[in-house]
């Protein structure tokens, strides 16, 4: 008997609907049979006037577009809501206004249709972004998600089985690079401007902390964004500005070196501790590219394999999401009407 | 008239209220209540599936979702429209929103009708305001003015004559007409607070005058636009 004949047709997994909006991303995806079919994300940007992310603009932006995303994604992969065999849904961490919006909408979907509703973490949907891919790590593998929101190392042993090594215990490695950015004098979001500038600057300029936590393999990066503050504030405004003119990319490219440093120390220890040889690399600040080359010579030089999910599914998306809960209704995961959003739940 | 057997699905989450209620034709066959703020996400789809079972009714036999589109806690708002969005979306039937003071005022218009007074519609909103809507009693009720969101004090010096109160923040008003020595009628809770019922009985109507929402670009009545304040200097 071959291994499709075995699964049902009316197997639950057979064609997900996934849904994010767990910040200022509207997403939906289709998976059919672990393909991916459909891939939509809306992205606001009204936020950049306000240097940041407005949760309460967020949230009615995601009212606004919960459902011609929705429709795009399944428009796209040719399909009714008929055709659905469950939905998956980020059901936190994040904004819990912007939560709502897609965690009740995939609930009314899900009861309506009668078919399962699974919910996702958030950084599950970053790790499992990974099997959207051709070529896709064995189990066990490192997984170091980087992004404005997170900043975690987990030890995938096997599907579904999840061992957190460290995490940021203040700020997000993407959360410091637009606060840096921003005291540089970047738009928001910074952190791809940052990086810009940083390509063209020396990283040995301006000499930064590393920050030790001793033996953990956690992260922290709010002291090096104090660093920079400090490094500047000590100016007054008018030499502040000559440095910033004539030294910006020095500046960024030191503060992009400290970070890249501190991002690969605790990996580095928590491979040879396990021993483990397949990392993956997710999460928005994947897809800078000096983190990436540096950890590609890392892996090159140890013979480890590096894998990173191409760009639009390191960002937020809703691919990772609907892959997650593949693996999650596989499983026979279910998730009861009752779901509510987490604005701080852990993996 | 087939209208008059048409199976309405109501949801009402637009205050510390949560409710539920079934409507077929004329007549209510359901209503579910839970007074308890905070847990509307997680109690709002088991009621409603729970509602369903209890009418023998099934998802298909719906002909429209209606919703409390507020003014009222944008939370409680974004719980109501989401949730119905998703089951219109799937069902593909349409979504009628009903004002949440039109649905309050509706409830009582009869006792007012009655009483011979208007009806004063209000909702707490933060510090010292509430959102309120005065209505005249009558086949339909007319609008008077709002709804708006508004100081409790310019509300009371707005106010004449006696008013009936109904909504969650009828007490709050009661309190400030009375030191102002103007005349309000003040009912007991469990008659002026937010019914899924209320809303369904006014859906009921907009659905035969046509008014349902367009559910891709439906947005709830906040009533206050959201204004962010300027990014800060990081230096200062």
């Amino acid at each position: 008997m071959s291994a499709r004949s075995q699964v049902p047709f009316s197997a639950p997994e057979r064609v997900i609907l996934g849904i994010e909006t767990s910040c200022d991303e509207t997403a939906a995806a289709v998976l059919v049979e672990g393909q991916l079919r459909a891939h939509v994300v809306s992205s606001q940007l009204d936020h950049r006037a306000y240097g940041g992310v407005v949760p309460e603009l967020a949230s009615r932006a995601h009212e606004r577009r919960i459902v011609p995303v929705v429709q795009n994604a399944l428009e796209q992969a040719g399909l009714a809501p008929v055709d659905l065999t469950a939905i998956a849904v980020t059901y936190g961490p994040g904004l819990i206004g912007s939560l709502m919006v897609g965690v009740n909408f995939a609930k009314g979907m899900a009861s309506a249709l009668g078919i399962p509703l699974v919910g996702v973490h958030h950084l599950e949907g970053h790790i499992y972004a990974i099997f959207l891919e051709p070529d896709p790590p064995p189990f066990p593998f490192l997984c170091l998600t980087v992004s404005g929101g997170h900043t975690v190392l987990v030890r995938v042993e096997a599907p579904l089985r999840h061992r957190v090594l460290g995490q940021t215990r203040d700020d997000a490695a993407g959360e410091a690079f637009d606060k840096v950015a921003k005291l540089l004098g970047l738009e928001y979001p910074g952190g791809p401007a940052l990086e810009r500038l940083a390509a063209r600057g020396d990283r040995g300029f301006v000499p930064l902390p590393r920050p030790r936590l001793g033996g953990s393999l956690d992260y922290s990066f709010s002291g090096l964004k104090t660093s920079v503050l400090y490094y500047l504030k000590r100016l007054p405004e008018e030499e502040r500005m000559r440095l910033l003119e004539a030294h910006r990319a020095d500046i960024a490219a030191s503060f992009q070196e400290a970070v890249i440093a501190a991002l690969l120390d605790p990996l580095l220890r928590a491979a040879e501790q396990t021993g483990d040889r397949h990392i993956v690399l997710s999460g928005g600040v994947a897809a800078n590219q000096a983190l990436r080359r540096r950890l590609e010579a890392v892996c090159a030089e140890r013979g480890w394999s590096l894998h990173v999910p191409r760009p639009s599914f390191c960002t937020d998306n809703a691919a990772m999401i609907a892959m997650a809960g593949y693996f999650r209704l596989r499983a026979g995961h279910r998730s009861p009407l009752s779901l509510a959003p987490q604005a701080t739940v852990s993996l | 008239m087939e209208g008059t057997r048409t199976r309405i699905l109501a949801l009402e989450t637009a205050t510390p209220t949560a409710s539920v209620a079934l409507l077929e034709g004329t007549e209510t066959r359901l209503v579910w209540i839970l007074e308890r703020p905070q847990m509307h996400a997680e109690r709002l789809m088991p009621a409603v599936e729970e509602a369903l079972a209890h009418a023998g009714w099934r998802y298909e036999d719906l002909q429209a979702v209606a919703v409390s589109a507020g003014p009222g806690s944008y939370t409680g708002l974004r719980i109501g429209t989401s949730t119905a969005k998703g089951l219109c979306f799937a069902l593909g039937i349409p979504l009628i929103p009903v004002p949440t003071l039109e649905a309050l005022a509706w409830g009582v218009n009869p006792i007012a009708g009655h009483l011979g007074v208007d009806i004063l519609a209000a909702i707490d909103a933060r510090r010292e305001h509430v959102y309120a809507a005065l209505y005249r009693p009558g086949n339909e009720p007319e609008l008077l003015w709002g709804p708006e969101l508004s100081p409790i004090s310019a509300l009371v010096a707005r106010l004449a004559g006696p008013v009936l109160l109904v909504g969650p923040g009828s007490r709050k008003s009661a309190h400030a007409l009375q030191a102002s020595a103007k005349e309000s009628i003040l009912l007991p809770d469990s008659w002026i607070r937010p019914s899924a019922e209320w809303v369904a009985q006014r859906a009921q109507i907009r659905l035969l005058r046509g008014q349902t929402a367009d559910i891709a670009s439906f947005e709830p009545w906040y009533l206050r636009d959201f204004v962010a304040g300027p990014a800060r200097n990081p230096f200062s």
